[in-house]
């Protein structure tokens, strides 16, 4: 069996992995299904992992193919099922099967005492097949489907609990803010398709593209990319036509990657399980649509707006999340708005065309926001089982409550102080790594644009804010003293080995992940950048390599220059939080101004308030309002009831001609007979 | 003097009509209906139907008034039994309706009056006739095409039953045959136990 | 005078006075008598027709005639039946009046 032909293997473990759980998962033992669903995406990293080698050692041009079987065919289209395994697929899929895996291992202990392990293990290996068959598929339709299918497995995983109508309402709204997003893919997809066609159809395109654009292949839109703008679509100027299709796809993109506007459900996902948490909504679908902007770079990059939008959108972001986050007391609140900051940053990466330092970000986030769920995790399951305990009732994940954990909980401590370095950008962690990579490409972009002068400044600052309210998560959950109720301290223990096992490999990768790609300014060391071939900046699509010793010095200066921002609001967070809490607390509720402050990122600028009240209640209203006018009067009442209505007093008064009375009948038998010798007398008449 | 006995006999029969129809009494009816068949059996044998003028007489204000009669009388109604009649309104209705029938019938019957013939075809006397068929009964006597005439012996006993016996014996056969249904139908009927 | 335009014009006269009979009166004996009216009138137009083109052969003449006699034949049936149906029911409910013969009403 060749290598490529093994690239099907990937997916198809976790598929085998669902079907097997979900369908028989209700005879095995609690360890035995937490087995089975760990080793087969376990099994898919050490397929990715040989693939891996396969393409460093052989470096094939285009990476490798493999064809299932088509999937559509139809006209202009022939869509197969078909997967392609380059470097950017490949870095994506170590990172989803080796984080996926490790998670799978940290769940058997987390739900360990749960109801349903068979339906969790066969929903996360569900979900695993579909982000695997969104990163592998080499068209559009096959990226959508796995798209999709992360969706579905978001809302089954965040409702996985669904007894209670809360967690049922945040699946739901998952779902449908994702699908507001989706709507603009798929426009995407279809101006896509039908600008692909009319440039075959002009002659752009060799043959071997043109089959590409028969299958909607990546490799034909990147090709074709450059011709775009020559195509008007209904009637609005050709130039605008690749801005237009972005901007569809990126809206696409803000609602599965939780970006302003669409970023709404994140936050409230966190009614799922943690490791749910930790592996959909920070390391894997969330990262979906970096993936999808790096996957058709060569779109973007024919768009300035577009790259523009989604640079600002991410900034943007980036800060504002950052500000809720802040305020909030529920400690995985803090990490979704955090995963939301953290993905404006690589959305920012992938706007100032800097994709391989987007997709960078991806990796070393996936490590430490998996790290840092699966910490909390940790502490809400000790806490939990504290409760339970003790029979004192309280919130598992209120970090105002906690304190003192450092000691009760050691590695979990030491693990979570790994990953809070790391997110806010400590020297030679992998966050810095790669945080930094973007913004010195956001800087010098600057030169270009003078705009990207304003989205770096809002991204320094919103790193800043990043280290601060990280490091004051962790001051007030682990440092000082224990501030919850009484007794429960002493029920409280480190977690099972299972689950700290995972804490110390993902700290780990937090710490020496970045070593694989160093700033420019050292030469030769940005060995992930060169394999994944994808530059940073410039307008280099594919291969183009960032050389030039005259930034060096300007890079140097934007580096030291986070770093004392990471360092010294990093500090001000651990102080605040542990000397001057009090400080802390009087500013929040005491003084005036702070204190609107605080209510404003408390409340998280009340913006799923103004969605209810603007967009929601609105078209709640309408549908009832369709549904009386259109549905109850127009429908039931004049078609339905009505012709029943109708027919009855129709039948009714046609009934009277029943009477019972030979007259009567004689009458209409006269009636008859008068109409036909009528018919036959006159007509004969006429007629000769 | 046939047109005058045409028009005596129909005016006789148009009024015994409607003293049919319209008395209290149903003896008054009755009566009234065999007076207008003995009319139409005159008008009858004015058609060159002697045959079926005797079978008027013999079966229809022999027998079948006769029926009526018995029956009425067999019922003996009081007055008050007879029941209430129809509203004035409605007999009104009805009568325009029977007249807008009667009109418009004649409307087409004077519309149509050119493929009518005005006369009758003559009947021919023994000199014109023209023997082509020789038949059981002796010389068959046709039509004479020319003169589009009709035989003396048109509508006799002799001819009528030629035709019922040949062609139509089947007809006739089935006619017998529900003469009888009607018999055992109506003595069932009006048995007082079954 | 004496063609086959008046012998069916007073079929038609005869034939709506019957008609009128059948639908304007509740008392039975009445139908029943107007509708051999009605009979009679009919039997006046076909012999009206016979007349004019009734032929005379052995196979296809005087059918009007014979038509005529069948007519009569059920005539007669039809009112020793309908009488007999009169007087049955004249024993059930002693009534002779159509209308409240209503027991088909709806």
């Amino acid at each position: 069996m060749t290598a490529e032909q093994t690239i099907f293997l990937i997916p198809f473990f976790p598929l085998l992995g669902f079907l097997v759980n979900g369908l028989l998962g209700h005879r095995f033992s609690r360890r035995g299904v937490g087995l089975i669903a760990t080793v087969l995406p376990t099994l898919s990293f050490l397929v990715s992992l040989s693939l891996l080698i396969e393409l460093i050692a052989y470096q094939p041009h285009g990476g490798l193919h493999q064809t299932l079987f088509s999937w559509i065919a139809l006209g202009d289209l022939s869509i197969d099922v078909a997967f392609r395994y380059d470097a950017l697929a490949a870095v994506m899929c170590m990172a989803v099967t080796g984080v996926g895996s490790l998670i799978h291992l940290y769940s058997i202990g987390y739900m360990g005492h749960d109801r349903s392990p068979a339906r969790y293990f066969s929903f996360l290996n569900l979900f695993m097949f579909a982000m695997l068959m969104l990163v592998l598929a080499d068209n559009l339709p096959l990226m959508f489907v796995g798209w999709e299918g992360v969706g579905l497995c978001s809302y089954l995983l965040i409702g996985f609990w669904y007894e209670d109508t809360e967690n049922a309402k945040a699946g739901k709204k998952a779902f449908i803010v994702n699908r507001i997003g989706d709507f603009g893919f798929l426009v995407g997809i279809f101006s896509i398709f039908f600008v692909m066609n009319h440039l075959v159809a002009a002659g752009h395109a060799t043959p071997e593209i043109a089959r590409g654009v028969q299958g909607m292949k990546f490799t034909a839109i990147n090709a074709l990319a450059p011709h775009f703008n020559t195509v008007s679509i209904l009637g609005i100027a050709a130039g605008a036509t690749a801005t237009l299709i972005t901007l569809f796809l990126f809206l696409g993109a803000t609602g599965k990657s939780a970006q302003i506007p669409l970023y709404v459900w994140l936050p409230d996902a966190m009614a799922g399980p943690t490791p749910v948490s930790a592996l959909i909504h920070a390391a894997t679908m969330v990262t979906s649509g970096v993936y999808m902007i790096g996957r058709l770079n060569g779109l973007f990059l024919q768009s300035e707006v577009t790259l523009a939008v989604v640079a600002t959108v991410g900034a943007v972001t980036a800060l504002f999340a950052g500000t809720i986050a802040l305020t909030q007391n529920d400690m995985k609140r803090v990490l979704a708005y955090s995963t939301v900051s953290q993905l404006g940053y690589m959305f920012l990466g992938m706007g100032v065309a800097a994709f391989g330092a987007g997709i960078f970000h991806l990796m070393t986030h996936a490590f430490f926001k998996a790290c840092l769920f699966l910490g909390a995790g940790s502490v809400m399951h000790a806490l939990e089982h504290a409760f339970k305990k003790t029979g004192i009732h309280g919130d598992p994940l209120n970090i105002q409550k906690m304190g003192g954990l450092r000691n009760r909980m050691p590695v979990t401590f030491w693990t979570m102080v790994l990953a809070t370095v790391a997110i806010s950008g400590w020297p030679l962690t992998a966050g810095f790594f790669s945080k930094d990579e973007i913004l010195w490409q956001a800087l010098a972009r600057g030169q270009h644009n003078g705009w990207f002068y304003v989205v770096y400044a809002i991204g320094l600052v919103g790193a800043a804010v990043t280290a601060f309210y990280m490091f004051r998560m962790v001051a007030l959950a682990f440092l000082g003293s224990y501030r919850g109720k009484e007794g429960v301290e002493t029920e409280i223990h480190e977690s099972p080995k299972v689950m700290t096992v995972v804490l110390i490999a993902l700290a780990g990768l937090s710490v020496v992940g970045g070593f694989i790609w160093l700033p420019g300014f050292i030469p030769g060391a940005q060995w992930l950048r060169d394999f994944m071939g994808l530059g940073g900046g410039g307008h280099g699509g594919h291969g183009a390599g960032h050389g030039g010793g005259h930034h060096t010095a300007a890079e140097i200066t934007a580096m030291l220059v986070s770093v004392v921002l990471a360092l010294g609001a990093s500090g001000l967070g651990w102080w605040f939080f542990t000397r001057k809490r009090d400080t802390a607390r009087k500013l929040a509720r005491e003084t005036f101004f702070t204190r609107a402050l605080y209510r404003l990122s408390y409340n998280k600028y009340w913006v799923d308030e103004i969605y209810e009240a603007l967009v929601i209640k609105p078209i709640y209203y309408g549908a009832v309002a369709m549904w009386l006018m259109a549905d109850m009067v127009m429908i039931d009442g004049l078609g339905v009831n009505g012709l029943g209505y109708l027919v009855k007093r129709v039948a009714a008064s046609l009934r009277r001609l029943q009477s019972g009375l030979v007259n009567m009948y004689a009458l209409i038998v006269l009636f008859g007979a008068m109409a036909v010798i009528w018919f036959m007398l006159f007509s004969v008449l006429y007629s000769t | 003097m046939t047109d005058a006995f045409f028009i005596i006999l129909s005016i006789v029969s148009v009024v015994s009509a409607i003293l049919v129809v319209s008395p209290r009494n149903p003896i008054y009816g009755a009566l009234s209906l065999l007076v207008m068949m003995l009319s139409l059996a005159g008008i009858f044998l004015q058609l060159t139907a002697p045959f079926l003028a005797v079978m008027q007489l013999v079966v229809y204000a022999g027998a079948v008034i006769v029926l009526f009669i018995f029956v009425i009388m067999m019922m003996n109604l009081e007055p008050a039994e007879m029941g209430e009649e129809k509203g004035f309104w409605y007999k009104m209705i009805c009568f325009f309706l029977a007249g807008f029938l009667a009109v418009f019938m004649t409307v087409g019957i004077a519309k149509s009056r050119k493929a009518l013939p005005d006369r009758f075809p003559e009947k021919a006397t023994a000199e014109k006739v023209e023997t082509k068929e020789r038949t059981r009964l002796g010389r068959v006597d046709l039509v004479d095409t020319e003169t589009g005439s009709v035989p003396e012996t048109f509508g006799s006993t002799p001819r009528v039953g030629e035709i019922l016996f040949n062609p139509y014996v089947v007809p006739f056969e089935l006619v017998s045959v529900l003469i009888v249904i009607a018999v055992v139908g109506a003595v069932v009927l009006t048995k007082r136990k079954v | 005078m004496f063609n086959l335009s008046s012998c069916l014009i007073l079929s038609t006269v005869l034939f709506a006075v019957g008609v009128w009979g059948v639908i304007a009166r509740r008392n039975l004996f009445f139908v029943l008598m107007s509708v051999e009216v009605m009979l009679n009138a009919v039997n006046l137009a076909f012999l009206g027709f016979a007349r004019c083109w009734g032929g005379v052969g052995s196979l296809e003449g005087h059918r009007g005639h014979v038509f005529v006699l069948m007519i009569m034949a059920v005539a007669a049936a039809e009112a020793a039946v309908g009488l007999a149906i009169l007087l049955a029911l004249f024993r059930t409910k002693p009534s002779v009046d159509a209308d409240e013969m209503n027991l088909m009403k709806s």
